[in-house]
């Protein structure tokens, strides 16, 4: 188990992904509780929790954009926190806009409202901008990022650099270049297609996007530094990218793809937490004429043939990442919790199993 | 209930479920279940995770049991919208300059419209008896399915307004589609699909049909849980004992929790433990508890 208090003790982020349902929620949070016991201020950011794990670490209330303090250990301290992606958004646009008045016309326009409230690139993009404002926080010197199961699970990775590209694209020049009239001096190929995607998605809809790309006028180079300072915070050295996997072979497959691509982007995890593992039994060697010996045995017998085939099919994960780029991967075997997870004792107690 | 009858009370089954529960085996145990029956199945999937290089659609008709397969991309389905209207060389040129993305942006869930649009063409079509869709997680599938209700407020008139409506009419038609919520008999999973089958049953009048609890330990006890314990050996034959029954406990609480805030029927199927024979062992549970199944709510 060196492997976890190692990362945990000389990281200063912790990225966990992986696919949903595989409790990547409870190990980000144990993660961030265990560093708390090594005397790290550790502050854990959740995505979309279950509602009672969220009511668990929130304590006071509702958790929220503003980290909570769940838990104070000696020095070390875990903290808690839910990304709440318009807040985060709004928070963002306040920040760059060059005065108070361009910010309302960004936050009031419809364009606006409907990527910020809905789009899972934006939850993504939203999720990148809190870490680095929490790693930047010297409240924390940890910063443990529960990621969201996407469609495609690199929109977190990717989604910054995607944004600035959309900014900087000429398009968004032509498309903001100053006129008298909407759509009427846009390049003259451009302009009949616009009216065509117009005509099927609604004409306002095109409006809206044109408006908000022109009241977005000048605050790209403020999206575009922080974007930059996401990236190289992800590729730092101090920064570990932590898989989480459950031992079914669906999810696995989607996880798989995520760790190629992963590799693609010069990101190479360095632990696999294998989470809900059935634990080992011995195999019973004997046969037996009596029912109910025989149904004890069959008994171990059938959790010693899932305890092994789950453990075939996390080898197999595993084998097939390293050898990673950078060398070794840990694996780190957590056996199926005797409870669901929904509390900071169940936190806790997985927080026990990962420390050894 | 007859297996025929469940099979096909309507055209269309959206089976949907938080990742990790089993949903895509689900999906794939009721078409096989259906086209060992007789019946013409396509299995279509929708969203499958990351390789882009993937066609729009694929379809092949490989598979056992006669079922047909179909993926659709929902990130796609603007263009090829676009391209089905006569705009095929523009709309390369527009997502070469990433407008398709901005107007995909601008109007959110026009993609997952589009992808339901298919199905429904698919299912109005008449060349399958049975649609399976094999649905995104849980979460997705609310958002998924919320689209049409949400565009059709922020789009007032055209041809996008007119699939939504569509789409609408045809999710809330309990003759065209039912939804099937697959669980595993878990706290967290079964809460959540709680929240999950109210909405969707509130705010777009989907028809859901019996609960799917899947990986459910099924097996009977060979005698009194005193008895097994006395008749405990070995020590790991005593570990393998508490396991299995703390195991069989939880289970059982989760699956009260949602007898008791759902009122549905539930299907369970075992728990087979991915063993390379589940496949068999799953249709036939499918089959036992449809049959098993009372009353008139399919």
């Amino acid at each position: 188990m060196s492997g976890v208090n190692d990362l945990l003790a000389s990281r200063q982020v912790i990225v966990c992904c992986g696919s949903g349902g595989v409790g990547k929620t409870t190990v980000a949070a144990a993660l961030a509780l265990s560093a708390a016991r090594l005397g790290r201020r550790a502050v854990v950011i959740t995505i979309d929790p279950a509602r009672r794990l969220a009511d668990a670490l929130g304590r006071r209330g509702e958790l929220s954009n503003e980290p909570t303090l769940v838990e104070r250990i000696g020095t070390g301290e875990m903290w808690a926190a839910m990304l709440d992606v318009s807040t985060t958004f709004d928070e963002l646009i306040g920040r760059f806009a060059a005065t108070s008045e361009q910010a309302d016309v960004i936050r009031s326009n419809v364009f606006y409202k409907s990527i910020s409230g809905s789009l899972s690139g934006t939850r993504d993009y939203m999720a990148a901008e809190m870490l680095l404002r929490l790693h930047e926080d010297p409240r924390f010197d940890l910063v443990v990022l529960d990621t969201a199961p996407s469609r495609n699970a690199l929109d977190f990775i990717e989604s910054p650099e995607r944004l600035v590209r959309f900014l900087r694209h000429p398009l968004f020049r032509i498309l903001t270049a100053p006129s008298r009239g909407g759509l009427r001096v846009i390049g003259a190929t451009i302009q009949p297609v616009l009216k065509i995607i117009g005509r099927v998605v609604g004409s306002n809809v095109m409006s809206d996007v044109i408006d908000f790309l022109r009241a977005f006028e000048g605050m790209e180079a403020g999206f575009a530094e922080r974007a930059s300072l996401v990236s190289r915070l992800l590729r730092a050295n101090d920064t570990a990218f932590a898989v989480v996997i459950a031992p079914s072979p669906e999810p696995l497959n989607d996880t798989r793809l995520l760790v190629e691509r992963l590799f693609a982007t010069r990101i190479s995890p360095s632990i696999v937490f294998a989470n809900r593992l059935t634990p080992p039994f011995d195999a019973p060697s004997t046969t037996s004429e009596d029912s109910v010996q025989a149904w004890l045995d069959d008994n171990v017998r059938s959790l010693h043939q899932r305890a092994n085939r789950e453990r075939d099919l996390v080898k197999s994960f595993v084998d097939r990442m390293s050898p990673s780029p950078t060398g070794t991967v840990d694996l780190v075997e957590i056996g199926e919790q005797s409870s669901d997870i929904h509390d900071l004792e169940g936190i806790t107690r997985l927080a026990d199993t990962l420390s050894g | 209930m007859e297996l025929a009858q469940f099979l096909t009370a309507s055209r269309v089954l959206i089976v949907a479920g938080k990742g990790g529960v089993g949903k895509s085996t689900v999906a794939q145990t009721v078409a096989s279940v259906a086209a060992q029956a007789g019946l013409s199945v396509l299995l279509v999937r929708i969203g499958v995770l990351a390789d882009q290089t993937d066609p729009t659609e694929r379809q092949t008709t490989d598979a056992p049991g006669s079922v047909k397969h179909l993926t659709l991309e929902p990130g796609d389905a603007l263009s090829e919208y676009l391209s089905t209207r006569g705009l095929g060389l523009v709309t390369r040129q527009l997502s070469a300059l990433g407008i398709v993305d901005v107007v995909a942006s601008a109007a959110p869930g026009i993609d997952d419209l589009l992808v339901l649009g298919k199905i429904k063409q698919l299912a109005r079509d008449g060349s399958q008896d049975l649609l399976i869709v094999d649905g995104p997680p849980a979460g997705q599938a609310l958002s998924l399915l919320r689209a049409p209700m949400s565009l059709g407020r922020a789009i007032l008139a055209g041809p996008i307004r007119q699939q939504a409506d569509e789409v609408r009419a045809m999710l809330a038609d309990v003759n065209t589609c039912r939804l099937m919520l697959v669980t595993t008999p878990e706290v967290t999973p079964v809460m959540e699909l709680v929240d999950t089958a109210f909405d969707l049953e509130d705010e777009l009048g989907v028809h859901l049909s019996p609960i799917i609890v899947n990986k459910f330990d099924l097996d009977d006890l060979p005698t009194e849980v005193d008895e097994l314990r006395r008749a405990c050996r070995t020590e790991v034959q005593r570990d393998a004992l508490e396991y299995r029954l703390l195991r069989r406990e939880r289970q059982v609480t989760a699956v009260d929790e949602l007898r008791q805030r759902v009122p549905l029927q539930r299907i369970m199927l075992p728990d087979t433990g991915d063993a390379t024979d589940s496949d068999r062992a799953l249709q036939r549970a499918f089959i036992e508890e449809v049959n098993a199944l009372t009353g008139d709510r399919t």
